[in-house]
């Protein structure tokens, strides 16, 4: 049987003490960064999504647009809006090209640039040609603090 | 004779310090001992308590607002998909503040209603709605409707002169908002 008073007679030293402070403080710390780090990575998946959302968003309104200020061949070059166009009148989808940036009201965090450029798809799909084509590229770049670079979606339209 | 009862002393001070690094203590603490320890140990533990309970409260938001957006992007997306299939204007039935209804694909006709809390979806035709998504604030969720000019269609309009809709959805739980704007254009307007 142990005796009680070996039970109570001894304390810790200050060296003990230190380093039991020292190693629940390292734990501590440790937890909270993993803790962060959950954190960090729930944000940039949730921040994802909205940036699809509003991508997927963007490239809607851009697609409502006509193909071109022409209603038929041959097409505008350059593109680009028309002398006196503002963005209430944009009307084709070309009048959004060269970085216009968008921003929603429901989307504060982010903002987005559209470009739009003709290409030829016997030569490349993603490269601009510079030559008018029955094809012009729709792309969107989101932009977001959570992510380390922008997202972009793309498509291809024709008249 | 001095000289070495310094150098006792001297030692004999040295064990004492050394006794409180190295060595138990059998006298156990005074009540003042007690106490700062006590107070200490409070002090620690107090903010480490609340340092954890914002960790938890972060991690609770963040998993909350991780649901509301997931829930709000597959509802809105829904309706984008099947809005994107109406094959003409004259397809789109209903268009105001809380209710479209539309012919998807010259087969279905499709309602999506703003209603108790939820976007609902129903088969017109049939007897109960299915609810897309709940957490639905109401009082901040709406559609919006453009023209072919681009123009914003309010007041009283045609529903047959939508040409591109937005629904903009406000979704709330405990405190944490997310907000989704989906616009959606049917490509065979054009």
């Amino acid at each position: 049987m142990i005796k009680k008073s070996h039970l109570i007679s001894e304390g810790m030293t200050l060296i003990e003490v230190t380093l039991g402070i020292i190693f629940l403080g390292v734990a501590f710390v440790g937890t909270l960064y993993s803790v962060r780090a959950i954190e960090e990575e729930s944000n940039v998946m949730v921040a994802l999504i909205e940036g699809t959302a509003f991508g997927n968003s963007i490239m809607e309104v851009v697609r409502s647009h006509a193909y071109d200020e022409n209603a038929a061949s041959p097409w505008t070059n350059p593109l680009g809006p028309e002398s006196g166009e503002s963005v209430s009148t944009y009307d084709d989808v070309d009048d959004y090209y060269a970085g216009y940036t968008w921003t929603y009201t429901e989307y504060p965090a982010f903002s987005a640039k559209t470009r739009i450029f003709y290409v030829d798809p016997d030569v490349s799909i993603f490269d601009s040609v510079g030559t008018v084509q029955n094809y012009k590229r729709i792309i969107v770049h989101i932009y977001n603090d959570a992510f380390d670079e922008k997202i972009s979606i793309s498509a291809i339209i024709t008249p | 004779m001095m000289h070495s009862m310094k150098k006792y002393q001297l030692v004999q001070l040295l064990h004492l310090k050394m006794k409180y690094l190295f060595y138990k203590s059998y006298k156990g603490m005074s009540i003042v001992e007690l106490i700062t320890g006590m107070s200490v140990v409070g002090v620690i533990v107090s903010s480490m308590a609340a340092i954890i309970a914002t960790s938890v409260t972060t991690l609770k938001t963040v998993d909350i607002r991780k649901d509301l957006v997931m829930n709000g992007y597959y509802a809105s997306s829904k309706f984008v998909r099947e809005f994107r299939e109406i094959d003409q204007q004259v397809d789109v039935l209903v268009a105001d503040s809380t209710t479209v209804r539309f012919i998807v694909a010259d087969t279905l006709t499709v309602e999506y209603k703003l209603i108790n809390s939820s976007l609902t979806r129903l088969i017109v035709g049939n007897l109960n709605s299915s609810i897309m998504t709940a957490h639905v604030d109401v009082s901040k969720s709406y559609f919006n409707y453009w023209d072919n000019t681009q123009t914003i269609l309010t007041g009283v309009f045609l529903p047959s002169a939508v040409w591109r809709a937005r629904l903009t959805l406000t979704m709330s739980d405990y405190d944490t908002d997310v907000v989704f704007a989906a616009d959606v254009f049917p490509e065979d307007f054009k």
